[in-house]
């Protein structure tokens, strides 16, 4: 526990990380609240409101991206904090297993992440609860289940950001890496109908067939996995891949 | 690796290693390198840049994987039992690197995390041990240097260890805090502890070890006492006397004098022996003689080569010889 809270030291001491992440989990939402509802006070007839439950999948969606993003950066940061300040070597010379050092890492960076998500799900629960109009609010259900996916893919995406930049060692890479490829390569990707169900190994896709909360686009639009069991099983892949990939790396640098 | 040859030694020796071999590639960082260093002792281990210090500490500290040899570090035998050999080892490697964006007491904490549970409650008197108490609650990046290096200290005490490895601990201090620093290493072997220090500076490792070995080219060309290996081959002694011709006059047939002469006021001899009993005896024979010639003796003082000559000597003679 000493090395988990050590590793949330470092990190919720980077000032610029934690009001990045802030920004783009409640941030984000919070400005694009406030813009849907002066449109909607300014005109109702042509901008409902921002709120209720058809909403509530799109919040979600955004908020999931949002951070998603936020978490490839705090995990490429915690992969890597070590390595390029330099205490790496300080802390294999006192001969704690590599292992150890890199494990906890993990539940350090996610003590860093959750906290946020969950003040952006807040968030976007008051919109959808409060300045839903006539409109009807989303269900306990809903809400447990919208709450509990954006837990799992932003605390995915800091995992397997943790493992490849551990694998890498350099920040700067990893993150440019890692965002190319959620924002850019895996959408695209998913796009390509050629790769039939090899598609199904993207992880967006899988997370986006867990997200238990319609969209406007219509339920699992985003998604070419259609069963639940192959979904997690290839998040569970992503994640032993890459952390495996990560502790390899770290027990095996020279420090 | 043979560790199953490591005799366990712990005892005597802090650090032992046996046929210790760093190859990068065809590069060889470390050649057959066999050192010993006692407990409760100062351990000077220099060598010009690139001679492979900084590899032997790596090393040692299990942050890199010897090609070959052994090591036993306070008994234990490396790497197989690391985490017992490290627990109660300080080391700093190179320059002491921290998280610049926490404060001083921050990144001992993060490394106290590392240690046994202990080591938390060892903060605050790591700090104050070295002087850092009143920056404790700095960010590392308003530190200088000579506060890094101190903080880098601070963080080995949290092991309270045993030995303490420093690589190039003086490197970028001025004068004042070498001075400090060198009085830490000594209050450390004061208190029984091992400090093993590598520098390319040999006049402040002759002024603060009492054991050193030379390095070159990844070959340890001696080891041993300071004293040992600063000296001549033939001990040289200078008696500051009020009648160094009367005095040279007397030395004339004496038992163990070799050469002798006259030096501004002084009489110089040069002993016919090795060992230190052998020339303390002849020096203390000489002195009565001269006393109870009525010859007054200010001072007796043996003439050294200093560290830095000797050292000179060793590496260009290997450089010769390649």
């Amino acid at each position: 526990m000493r090395l988990i809270n050590a590793e949330f030291l470092k990190l919720r001491k980077r000032r610029g990380l934690s009001w990045g992440s802030l920004f783009l989990i409640v941030g984000v939402p919070l400005i694009i609240f406030i813009i849907l509802e002066i449109l909607h006070l300014a005109d109702a007839a042509r901008h409902g409101p921002p709120g209720g439950q058809g909403a509530f999948g799109d919040w979600l969606e955004g908020l999931f991206s949002g951070g998603v993003v936020a978490a490839m950066i705090i995990g490429a940061i915690a992969g890597t904090a070590d390595v390029s300040s330099g205490v790496f070597r300080d802390l294999v010379a006192t001969g704690r297993s590599r292992w150890q050092l890199f494990i906890a890492r993990v539940p350090g960076a996610l003590m860093m992440l959750l906290p946020i998500v969950t003040l952006g799900f807040v968030l976007i629960m008051i919109i959808n609860l409060a300045f839903s109009g006539s409109n009807p609010t989303p269900g306990p259900s809903h809400m447990a289940q919208g709450y509990g996916w954006l837990l799992l893919g932003t605390g995915f995406a800091l995992i397997i950001a943790l493992g490849f930049a551990s694998l890498i060692g350099s920040r700067a890479a990893s993150i440019g890496v890692l965002l190319g490829w959620q924002l850019v390569a895996s959408p695209l990707l998913l796009q390509v109908r050629s790769l039939g169900p090899a598609r199904q190994a993207l992880y967006t896709s899988a997370l986006a067939r867990l997200n238990p909360v319609p969209t406007l686009e219509g339920p699992g639009a985003t998604t070419v996995t259609h069963s639940v069991i192959v979904a997690a099983l290839v998040l569970v892949a992503w994640i032993l891949v890459m952390l495996g990939l990560g502790a390899w790396r770290t027990a095996r640098r020279d420090a | 690796m043979c560790e199953a040859t490591i005799k366990n030694e712990g005892d005597d020796y802090v650090i032992q290693t046996y046929g210790l071999t760093k190859r990068f590639d065809e590069r060889i960082a470390l050649n057959n390198v066999d050192l010993s260093v006692p407990r409760a002792s100062a351990f000077g281990f220099v060598g010009p840049n690139g001679a492979g210090k900084t590899t032997f500490i790596r090393t040692l500290l299990g942050l890199t994987k010897p090609s070959s040899g052994a090591i036993n570090l306070l008994g234990y035998t490396m790497p197989r039992d690391h985490s017992l050999a490290l627990a109660r080892v300080g080391g700093i490697v190179e320059e002491p690197r921290f998280h610049p964006h926490l404060t001083g007491r921050e990144n001992l904490k993060i490394v106290a995390a590392a240690r046994e549970p202990q080591a938390d409650g060892r903060i605050v008197g790591a700090l104050e041990r070295v002087g850092l108490s009143d920056r404790a609650h700095d960010l590392v990046k308003t530190y200088s240097t000579g506060m890094r290096q101190r903080l880098g200290v601070a963080r080995c005490l949290l092991a309270d260890p045993l030995l303490l490895i420093l690589d190039e601990p003086m490197n970028g201090l001025d004068p004042g805090g070498i001075d400090d620093f060198r009085l830490l290493i000594g209050s450390f072997v004061a208190e029984g502890r091992s400090v093993f220090l590598s520098s390319h500076l040999l006049d402040e490792v002759e002024k603060t070890c009492d054991h050193v070995a030379i390095i070159d080219q990844g070959n340890v060309l001696m080891q041993g006492l300071v004293q040992d290996i600063a000296r001549r081959d033939k001990p040289t002694i200078k008696f500051r006397c009020d009648s160094p011709d009367d005095a040279a006059r007397l030395m004339a047939g004496q038992p163990g004098v070799d050469n002798f002469g006259r030096q501004e006021g002084s009489l110089i001899v040069t002993i016919n022996a090795g060992e230190r009993d052998e020339i303390d005896n002849i020096v203390a024979n000489l002195n009565r003689r001269l006393v109870e010639a009525g010859i007054s003796v200010y001072a007796i003082e043996t003439e050294r080569v200093s560290l830095e000559k000797r050292f000179l000597e060793m590496t260009s003679r290997l450089g010769a010889r390649g």
